[in-house]
């Protein structure tokens, strides 16, 4: 059954595009290292709601970064996390033409401790997005991906 | 009784041969073997005394060892000691369905320093063997017992698979708590525990450990099969098949399995998040941190206890590598048919596999 349904199904092999949801990570020049900011922009008409959870837009709790130093990766040293089905307290809502900036700290999973150029870029994945004005399903998550300006700085 | 009296007399001769040949026994050994034209071949064949076991009957069968070759065969001690606790050797099915071997995983010594007995040619032993203890048999109904045969099982030769036996058991829940109190519940990697788990904790650590390893142990038997389209399992959490993407779901299953059932865990009990069931550091194996979700899960099934650390050990980079790439069973099936490359790296597609609930072939 679950075999010729998917097969059944249309799928494309990326997550839908998020356009317009304008997105820049952005360094705090006074901050410890590894401190940097995300602005998020809502260029279209629409609200966006999204899960913030696996995204800066909570504490790091999963890979989502890809941090290189003198273009080396560095390897991913936080936690990863297994949860529960998340609740709506986990979304969150940009309204149509509103951007918020949300503070995190990097250094949370990636060793910033070493002097050199570094670039930190996110992927941009969101594990459930919804346009308009309906409530999210926890349960059916609708993932998507968001492009984002990536960082370079020297330390 | 006859066939008893024999296997003791061929036990205690082996032991006494073994102690007296303790250093030059291989030299004299390889010295006699130069004459042979072919190596020691080990018959098998299995059957039950009994054709129905009701609840609370143990379930035995007996394999009679036959010496088929022109040579002596030599058997290590311990295949034809019934309190041995290995059952390994032999193979449960139930509707087509292989069961999970939930038994005795013993580190053997190198075969030529094993306790050997020998079985001349033409000879035959009988040895009978409980199987409740290794297999969990308590949904009850027709199973399939068979001899798997391999080169471990005679020194310097084969032994071959048997025929199956049937026998029927009754359906008795009882069963399965038998297996959970097993001592002999295959555990050969160890835990250790922060001061945060208190005794019970632990021992539902331990309970679900059992599990997970039975789960993992499954899912590599699983995998050993012909990568086919047909499989369901497989689809459902993996996506489209492919042989490639087929093999690496099998390695990493391998490295989980192998990680229940050779390394030291060590769990932490401090997390009482209710809404996390559990986190690692993928760099930091084998240390697993329990929250509070943990606690409320069942031990078994969806998103259970034993699930869960089958999920958590597949994130250490030298196990899987997995990321969380999708959370919950309805995102993980759209993982598998939207992007079955990122399925085979996501852990709760692995934990999902693993638990196959509800049952799918």
């Amino acid at each position: 059954m679950q075999a010729s349904a998917s097969f059944a199904m249309s799928a494309s092999a990326t997550p839908r595009l998020l356009n317009a949801l304008r997105c820049e990570l952005v360094l705090q020049r006074n901050g410890a290292p590894g401190a940097m900011a995300l602005q998020l922009q809502n260029t279209g008409s629409e609200a966006i709601t999204l899960l913030r959870r696996n995204t800066p837009l909570e504490p790091m709790r999963a890979n989502f970064l890809r941090v290189s130093r003198n273009k080396h990766r560095l390897q991913y040293v936080g936690p990863v996390v297994k949860r529960a089905a998340p609740t709506l307290e986990e979304y969150v809502v940009i309204a149509p033409g509103s951007s918020m900036l949300h503070e995190f700290d990097a250094s949370q999973g990636y060793d910033f401790s070493k002097p050199g150029r570094y670039q930190v870029s996110w992927n941009g994945e969101l594990l459930d997005a919804a346009l308009g004005s309906a409530a999210p399903n926890p349960l059916d998550p609708n993932a998507a991906r968001i492009l984002c300006a990536p960082i370079t700085f020297e330390r | 009784m006859k066939q008893f009296a024999r296997t003791l007399a061929l036990t205690s001769l082996a032991l006494a041969v073994s102690a007296a040949f303790a250093g030059p026994r291989q030299t004299d050994r390889t010295e006699s073997e130069t004459g042979r034209f072919s190596p020691s071949e080990l018959r098998a064949s299995v059957s039950s005394t009994k054709s129905l076991h009701v609840a609370g009957d143990r379930v035995k069968v007996t394999v009679e060892f036959s010496n088929s070759s022109l040579a002596p065969a030599h058997v290590p001690v311990w295949l034809l000691d019934s309190s041995d606790p290995d059952r390994s050797f032999l193979r449960v099915t139930r509707d087509g369905e292989e069961l999970a071997y939930m038994g005795a995983l013993v580190k053997r010594k190198a075969a030529h320093l094993q306790e050997t007995a020998e079985i001349q040619p033409g000879q035959s032993i009988s040895v009978t063997y409980d199987i409740d203890r290794a297999y969990d048999l308590s949904e009850g109904g027709s199973y399939q017992i068979n001899f798997v045969g391999s080169d471990k099982h005679v020194i310097d030769g084969h032994s071959f698979d048997s025929q199956p036996a049937g026998l029927a058991v009754e359906a008795d829940p009882a069963r399965a708590i038998m297996i959970e109190q097993s001592e002999f519940q295959h555990k050969l990697g160890t835990s250790s525990y922060a001061a945060s788990c208190t005794t019970s904790q632990r021992s539902a650590i331990d309970t679900a450990l059992s599990s997970a390893a039975a789960y993992a142990s499954n899912a590599v038997n699983y995998l050993a099969q012909t990568p086919s389209s047909a499989r369901t399992r497989y689809v459902t959490w993996f996506g489209t098949v492919t042989t490639s993407r087929w093999n690496t779901v099998a390695s990493n299953f391998a490295n989980i399995k192998n990680t229940f059932d050779t390394q030291n865990m060590s769990f932490d009990c401090g997390c009482t998040e209710a809404g996390t069931f559990a986190y690692v550091y993928p760099t930091q194996p084998y240390k697993v941190y329990l929250c509070g979700a943990f606690w409320s899960a069942a031990n078994t099934g969806t998103d259970s206890r034993a699930g869960t650390l089958v999920h958590e050990t597949s994130h250490f980079n030298v196990v899987a590598g997995t990321n969380d790439y999708a959370y919950g069973q309805t995102a993980a099936k759209k993982l598998a048919t939207t992007n079955p490359k990122r399925a085979i790296q996501n852990a709760d597609s692995h934990e999902y596999f693993a638990e196959n609930t509800p049952f799918q072939n």
